[in-house]
């Protein structure tokens, strides 16, 4: 992977997840960061950082990205999801517009 | 006219073969599939039918409304045609000044044909022991059927043109075609008593100015014409399903679901799992909400986590597994004065007069902040519960007291009293006791109602619509009289004429209604965005020319069960709807893979098309349309909650205002 077409997310615990931009950009929220034209520090190094959000939810977030991607060309896959993770999940899934 | 036409030398009423008219009633049948010829267009209203005694014979048709039909005059004082060359069926009675002017008219080409079915006897009816008739027999038989002066005859004018005329002919007397011929008689209204002669051009003359919706139904009705001249069936082109068989719908982004969406379901489904509510935003705690009630699993555990973030609006849409203790218990506890929206549904079993005491109408002021009350399903709810909750409730705008049907007409009286300069809507569906008559003069002091549902109440009648609409019609925005059997068309044409701001009308189940009430509509309300009709008995040509009219500020129309939808409401819903995004044609079963594809692909508003009961749509338009954002329902299996609304977030809580006014 080309380091121009990828993006790194951080979460509060300083684990750091390297993802395609495409798949990042699921998120409205990380979208506007990155391609709004004013200069976020985001967009300057590639890297967002989000101090609410913990290791596993975060990770569990960037399963759903790829998901994302496959089911919208076609694969019909269920996500599955760990009920113990589902409040923090929602919340942090709303916080992401995604 | 068979009079006149034995003084005319040249005319000779030839009459049809003796065994016209079938048992079968008239209007009972649509189409078929097997019907061969041409869809001739009754220019006359709907409520022509034959019934089988001779007294219902002569009074068949409405003739008090000329404005319904320009072209159409019942006592035959103009000539009335069309540019094309008509046939004029008229009646030997209606002949007026206006025959006059048509007997100089009819020239050495017409042939006249005289139907006198006063004289035929359905019961004699046989299919096959009158082969010897035929057409030359045709006129030694309109001898024996001599015309009885005193016999009342119907006095009106069918007009066809010259091409009608002559495949209606064709059908009569061709043996084959005998079958289809009575079939096609009965569609073409043809009334006992009524004569048809051929008149060639004459002038055209207007009865009364032509308004949107008669000319829309001219259009229409040319459309049909020209469609059975060409004689095509179809007039649309075969719709091509755009996608190749087996390949599925490239899904825009916003029909993924989303991580909170399938989070949201996972948590709702384990609600019992829960610990906290801690930190989830309002709005996420409000689906949270709804998706718990969907799923069942609305217990006493979440409502009480759901109460302990103090939440503005508590909505829940299925109170029936609550207890009368549980109920004092939890709404006992939280501080009603917060709250900005109560929705407790289906709740009779908890809501009485001395548990509202207790717990939500505790003190005059308690629910100084409710904007929104819903207790639909309050059974045991009284007047007298009700005046105790308005007096605690004294900022209120918008009352649910569906089913609640203990209540009578005073607490309308109460709801005036402490209400009347406040409350902007007003539901009581299924309020069985509520007398409409007596409710009339306290509805009239609810000065800002504009949402006003009557669903179920029978009571309401024309009288009561006219009363109330004219003096209070020009607020109303919403108007729900699903349900309101006895209603006819004059109420229509007060409502239309007296609500310019209707936004939502709901006409469901209203079978008294005709054609006439879609052209009251369309003519004066042209801002309507919700139409909900169900099983009322209008036809095709009418609700096209409707949408011609109306079409484009429509958002949300329900086509249910209006069984005559189908070609023209097709070619008019294609072209107009730009900004429709809900659309119901269940049990809309003339339409077919072929109406439906053009429907979807050319409507790219739409988001939600109901098609239960459609059984005869099949893969070829299911899995062939290529709008990629519709959402079809009633065909497949699919969870049907998740189509159902809920409240919007971006929408305030009064459907029509900002709660500040």
């Amino acid at each position: 992977m080309k380091k121009e077409d990828t993006v790194k997310l951080i979460s509060s615990d300083g684990f750091e997840f390297v993802v395609d931009k495409e798949a990042a950009m699921v998120s409205q929220t990380i979208r506007n960061m990155l391609t709004s034209p004013g200069s976020f520090a985001e967009r300057q190094h590639g890297e967002v950082t989000f101090p609410e959000i913990s290791t596993t939810i975060l990770e569990k977030i960037c399963q759903y990205f790829y998901w994302h991607l496959e089911f919208a060309s076609g694969k019909d896959r269920e996500f599955p999801i760990e009920p113990e993770l589902t409040l923090e999940l929602m919340m942090a899934a709303n916080y992401l517009h995604t | 006219m068979v009079e006149n036409n034995q003084s005319n030398q040249n005319t000779k009423p030839i009459t049809p073969n003796p065994t016209p008219f079938p048992h079968e009633p008239f209007l009972k049948r649509g189409i078929q599939e097997h019907d061969t010829g041409a869809h001739y267009m009754p220019l006359l209203p709907l409520q022509s039918h034959a019934s089988s005694s001779s007294s219902k014979r002569t009074r068949l048709y409405n003739f008090d409304d000329k404005s319904y039909h320009p072209n159409f005059d019942p006592k035959g004082k103009k000539p009335i045609t069309d540019d094309n060359n008509i046939i004029i069926i008229s009646d030997t009675d209606s002949d007026d000044g206006g025959d006059e002017k048509q007997k100089k008219e009819i020239t050495e080409n017409q042939i006249p044909l005289a139907l006198d079915t006063n004289a035929y006897n359905i019961d004699s009816e046989s299919d096959d022991t009158n082969d010897d008739t035929d057409d030359d027999d045709d006129d030694d038989d309109d001898d024996d059927y001599s015309t009885d002066d005193e016999t009342p005859r119907n006095k009106y004018k069918i007009q066809i043109n010259q091409y009608e005329y002559e495949e209606w002919r064709r059908l009569w007397h061709n043996r084959m075609y005998r079958d289809s011929a009575k079939r096609y008689v009965p569609r073409y209204n043809i009334p006992f008593g009524a004569t048809i002669t051929y008149v060639p051009r004459t002038k055209y003359e207007n009865c009364g100015s032509p308004t949107p919706f008669s000319e829309a139904m001219e259009v229409i009705q040319k459309r049909v014409l020209k469609c059975k001249l060409d004689d095509c069936f179809d007039e649309l082109p075969t719709w091509f399903p755009k996608r190749n068989y087996g390949e599925e719908l490239v899904l825009e982004r916003s029909s993924v679901p989303s991580l909170q969406e399938l989070s949201l379901n996972i948590l709702a489904k384990h609600a019992d799992a829960i610990v906290s509510l801690d930190g989830v935003s309002d709005e996420l705690q409000q689906k949270l909400c709804k998706l718990v009630c969907d799923y069942r699993k609305m217990k006493g555990h979440f409502l009480e986590l759901f109460l302990r973030e103090f939440p503005t609006e508590v909505r829940i849409k299925d109170c029936s597994w609550m207890t009368e203790e549980e109920f004092t218990k939890y709404f006992g506890r939280l501080d009603p004065s917060i709250l900005e929206v109560i929705q407790l549904d289906q709740c009779g079993r908890i809501i009485t007069d001395d548990t509202l005491l207790v717990t939500l109408a505790r003190s005059p002021n308690s629910l100084a902040r409710l904007i929104s009350l819903s207790l639909s399903g309050a059974c045991r709810l009284t007047d007298k519960g009700l005046q105790s909750l308005v007096s605690s409730a004294t900022a209120l705008r918008s009352l649910n007291l569906s089913q609640c049907s203990l209540l009578t007409f005073p607490s309308l009286n109460i709801l005036a009293d402490s209400l009347g300069s406040l409350l902007k809507e007003l539901y009581l569906d299924d309020c069985i006791l509520i007398d409409a008559t007596k409710i009339l003069s306290a509805l009239k002091r609810l000065k800002q109602l504009e949402v006003l549902s009557l669903a179920g109440v029978s009571t309401v009648s024309d009288e009561f619509i006219k009363d109330y609409i004219i003096a209070c019609g020009h607020n109303i925005k919403e108007l729900v009289l699903m349900d309101c059997v006895n209603l006819t068309d004059a109420s229509m044409k007060v409502i239309a004429e007296h609500c310019p701001g209707l936004h939502a009308l709901n006409l469901m189940n209203l079978n008294k209604l005709t054609d006439l009430s879609l052209e009251y509509l369309a003519n004066f309300s042209q801002a309507l965005r919700t139409l909900k009709l169900r099983r009322n008995p209008f036809s095709d040509e009418a609700v096209a020319a409707f949408l011609e009219i109306s079409g484009k500020s429509l958002e949300e129309l329900s086509l249910n069960s209006i069984k005559k939808v189908g070609l023209q409401t097709t070619l008019s819903l294609e072209d107009l709807a730009k900004n429709l995004h809900t659309l119901d044609l269940s049990w809309c079963r003339n339409l077919t893979d072929n109406e439906l594809g053009f429907i979807v692909d050319n409507c790219l508003s739409l988001r939600l098309l109901k098609l239960f009961g459609c059984s005869q749509i099949t893969d070829v338009f299911l899995k062939g349309h290529s709008n990629s954002k519709v959402q079809i329902i009633g065909l497949r299996l699919s969870p049907l909650l998740q189509h159902m609304e809920g409240p919007n977030p971006r929408q305030g809580v009064l459907r029509y205002s900002s709660v500040s006014q």
